[in-house]
């Protein structure tokens, strides 16, 4: 009976941890897309868009990988079209072309994809210089990426993101994208 | 028109340490500049392993893209493109965050709540 008392407290404690963290996803996907309309969960470009949702489904097993998923993949049950990624590569010149502006997007692809790699240890090991190489081509610089991995540190030390959070950013992009000043 | 050419398996370089076995860019930088085309073909299959991609079959590729024009800088021996100056400098700044840990304090976080 005890220890039927403690899996019943054990599986409440995990399941409090999926809750928290899908309302955290959906909190901060929301607020990234600040006065833009939207409602979150869809890229609009669709090579890295595929890139993306072959990643959260690779590595699904994992169950914060999976909240991500039904976010950003919502009632995608079958298995996601792999691409080759030179496909994904070819394509950057003609989308920076077509969406100049749209560079909030590039970021926020950026972010969600460090944020997977920080929940997950297998999208760190083996899809770290595959994110890296995206960065770059969508003119990501060190500082930068850094203060994509220190947004990404400050929500998971269970911190709020907001235009008054105290961040120590260092690009002009980073302090734009994420305190929108 | 963009080239095509086939990818062809390349001898992996087993002297390099932490690369858990696999290629690294460091191979693809030492290459020799005098390639022949089969050994440039293979340089692509490489380049693909190196980033962790499996290609278990002969694979088109399109020598303009992006991706491969970095290749062939290498290769060519061009140094208009360094590709430890492009993409790697971002997965080091990502490595020297603590980015890693906080999955750890998350969760720690609301176990104690």
């Amino acid at each position: 009976m005890a220890f039927g008392r403690q899996d019943n407290k054990s599986n409440d404690n995990a399941d409090m941890k999926i809750v928290k963290f899908t309302t955290m996803v959906q909190e901060v996907d929301h607020y990234l897309l600040g006065s833009s309309g939207r409602t979150g969960g869809v890229f609009i470009f669709g090579k890295y868009k595929v890139y993306y949702s072959q990643i959260l489904k690779r590595y699904n097993a994992d169950p914060f990988i999976s909240v991500m998923e039904n976010i950003f993949n919502p009632g995608k049950s079958g298995p996601v079209d792999l691409i080759d990624e030179m496909e994904v590569i070819r394509s950057f010149k003609e989308m920076k072309n077509k969406t100049e502006k749209k560079f909030n997007e590039y970021y926020r692809l950026i972010f969600w994809l460090l944020f997977a790699a920080a929940v997950n240890d297998e999208i760190y090991n083996n899809e770290l210089p595959t994110i890296a190489d995206f960065a770059y081509c969508l003119e990501f610089n060190e500082k930068m990426m850094g203060d994509w991995c220190v947004v990404v540190d400050y929500l998971l030390s269970g911190n709020h993101i907001s235009e008054a959070s105290k961040l120590p950013l260092e690009s002009p992009e980073g302090i734009s994208y994420f305190l929108h000043k | 028109m963009a080239k095509r050419v086939k990818v062809i398996p390349i001898e992996r370089d087993k002297n390099l340490k932490n690369n858990k076995g696999r290629p690294t860019y460091r191979t693809l930088k030492s290459a020799p500049i005098n390639l022949s085309e089969q050994q440039k073909t293979g340089a692509v299959k490489l380049f693909n392993m190196a980033k962790g991609i499996l290609v278990n079959t002969v694979l088109d590729v399109d020598i303009n893209s992006r991706r491969i024009e970095y290749m062939a800088a290498h290769i060519l021996g061009n140094i208009e493109f360094d590709i430890d100056a492009g993409s790697r400098p971002l997965e080091n700044a990502v490595h020297n965050s603590n980015m890693r840990g906080g999955i750890q304090k998350y969760i720690k976080s609301i176990s104690y709540q």
